[in-house]
């Protein structure tokens, strides 16, 4: 036992010494690492499935930790391909002012309610009045006599951001909602509470919750691509400098038919469909 | 000079230099790895100071009494307010101990004193079980039982200063339990015999002689059992509704440092990124402040 302690403990110390130099050691030219939003993160790694089966030299990691971090990891240096479901902010270009934003799809916002939910339609002056805190009962919008309970993503989220510009045209959310850190967790939180309101993305909307009209259109896949649909957005794959190497390949994959394709089976609007106007370049505002 | 076999002193001598050396390099070797511990701890100290001191200088006093937080907005004092999220974090831990102390203690007197062995050998492993289950299992525990309940019977989110209690009482009693029951029994023996022998009922013994003397280690356990509250993130994050509002009932939604930290870390950028920082000194004093306490009384002695 006493001859076992010192080996133990010089093993423990090579091992790290190991490990923290494996850490630090230089990037692999056949990896290729996105970063960023999580609305576009299973997307992406559908994407990367598909893109390994054809170059099998290259492996693919997709990480997640939101449009904010992403763009920051292209930034760095860390990521290779940042994934955002946001435009790229001021602040963000003056930082890194090489970074180029490619769309790659159009996704909608869905405003969700819960299925036993009366309403069907809201205007976008009164999905405004609702999470701004204007409106804080269902009766004033036609439904039951219950409170509206609001559940808001994140700060720093995009697609918070999304209808913070969209919905709330800058204005600000009411305090008195509660905040769920992913789209999933709005989800199950709203299938699970009659009373509540929100926001998720259109790809990710299932049974278990109920996709609002605004101002009497649905969301569907061809409102969204003919821009009747009014809350949608951009998904972004963003490069510091110019595409090249495994990175373009795998944004040219991504903007091919079959790339398109992929996005399309998961309901996200793809590019070639989307009404030209929608489609803004990369360049933020 | 003549050669001699080394003689039996010589020989001891050789052999305690050997072992001298092996023993240095062992005692060397636990060095390192205390100082790394201790290294660790420094930089992490270092690291949060660096990145959020800057800012809680630059934001001034408002940053901890402002209420309003609205990061991603312009920067402007007044925006950058966490007074909701240090109430919230206060009444969140406060009222998980206020719950949590006296069904711990009482726990912990049964377990040292009262129950026979065999209730003994079932209760430990399950109380020892309990810190064991990981804080998400918890959240989720919470999120899919507790949160639904709290909607239906009183309304309102769910997701809850309640909700938060509810969680987290039980997450900290493994530790006051265990701490609480470790000082009653190393209470020395006869006080409890002095006690009984004066014709003391157990009751009595209980409550006046064996309570009083583990008193440190009891007050120590409960705010270790505080430290954790404070610093439980997950579980919290999951159902305590993350609203930047001072409650106005225990089954209004809140926020905590911990948990507004967690949530937003992962998309902020530039000054926002700092006050997440700043929110993590905060947090820090909170718990440095705790830790003096908990050694305060614990060093305690308790005289006659």
């Amino acid at each position: 036992m006493k001859k076992i302690l010192p080996i133990v403990l010089v093993s423990m110390l090579v091992a790290l010494a190991v490990f923290g130099a494996g850490c630090t050691s230089s990037t692999n030219s056949t990896k290729l690492q996105l970063a960023g939003s999580t609305t576009v993160q299973p997307h992406a790694e559908a994407l990367a499935k598909a893109f390994q089966a054809n170059n099998s030299s290259v492996q693919v990691f997709v990480q997640g930790g939101g449009s904010s971090a992403g763009v920051t990891a292209v930034g760095t240096g860390t990521a290779d391909i940042g994934m955002s479901s946001a435009n790229l902010s001021k602040s963000q270009l003056s930082q890194y002012p090489n970074l180029k934003a490619v769309p790659i799809a159009v996704d909608g916002i869905a405003i969700v309610v819960n299925p036993q939910n009366t309403i069907n339609n809201l205007t976008l002056s009164q999905t405004r009045d609702i999470f701004t805190g204007n409106v804080t009962n269902w009766k004033q919008v036609g439904g039951s006599d219950a409170k509206i309970n609001v559940v808001n993503r994140e700060e720093g989220s995009g697609t918070r951001d999304g209808i913070q510009k969209i919905v709330l045209k800058g204005g600000n959310f009411s305090s008195g909602g509660i905040t769920q850190s992913s789209t999933g967790a709005v989800r199950s939180y709203v299938a699970g509470d009659p009373n509540a309101i929100g926001y998720i993305s259109f790809a990710e909307v299932d049974n278990s919750v109920k996709a609002l009209s605004i101002d009497g259109v649905a969301p569907t896949y061809a409102t969204i691509a003919n821009g009747t649909y009014p809350i949608q957005r951009d998904l972004l794959f963003v490069t510091n400098g110019d595409p090249s190497g495994n990175a373009k390949a795998f944004i040219d994959f991504t903007l091919s038919p079959a790339g398109q394709a992929i996005l399309k089976a998961d309901k996200e609007v793809s590019i070639s469909d989307a009404s030209a106007a929608k489609v803004t370049t990369s360049a933020a505002k | 000079m003549i050669c001699i076999k080394p003689s039996r002193e010589v020989r001891s001598l050789r052999r305690s230099a050997t072992r001298d050396i092996r023993e240095r390099t062992v005692a060397l070797l636990l060095l390192l790895c205390g100082i790394s511990s201790v290294c660790a701890i420094f930089l992490i100290i270092t690291f949060i100071f660096a990145e959020g001191l800057p800012f809680l200088i630059q934001a001034g006093p408002s940053f901890l009494i402002s209420s309003v937080w609205r990061p991603t907005d312009s920067f402007s004092a007044g925006l950058w307010g966490i007074f909701p999220i240090i109430v919230g974090s206060l009444i969140v831990t406060l009222g998980a101990v206020a719950i949590g102390t006296p069904l711990g203690v009482a726990c912990a007197v049964f377990l040292a004193e009262i129950a026979p062995a065999p209730v003994r050998r079932v209760l430990v492993p399950s109380v020892n079980a309990l810190a064991g289950v990981p804080s998400v299992v918890y959240g989720f525990f919470g999120l899919l039982v507790i949160v639904p309940w709290i909607r239906g019977q009183f309304g309102g989110f769910g997701t809850s200063v309640f909700a938060a209690w509810l969680i987290l009482f039980i997450m900290i009693l493994p530790t006051i339990i265990s701490i609480s029951t470790d000082s009653i029994r190393a209470v020395p023996r006869e006080y409890k015999e002095g006690s009984l022998a004066m014709g003391a009922t157990r009751w009595q013994t209980i409550r006046s002689v064996l309570v009083p003397a583990a008193s440190s280690g009891i007050i120590a356990s409960v705010i270790l059992g505080m430290g954790r509250a404070i610093g439980e993130t997950m579980a919290v994050l999951m159902v305590a509704g993350n609203s930047v509002t001072i409650p106005d009932s225990i089954f209004a939604p809140t926020s905590t440092l911990t948990a507004q930290i967690a949530l937003e870390m992962g998309y902020a950028t530039g000054a926002h990124r700092e006050a997440l920082f700043a929110m993590g000194i905060v947090l820090f004093a909170f718990i440095m402040i705790l830790t003096g306490f908990a050694n305060l009384a614990s060093r305690r002695r308790i005289t006659y």
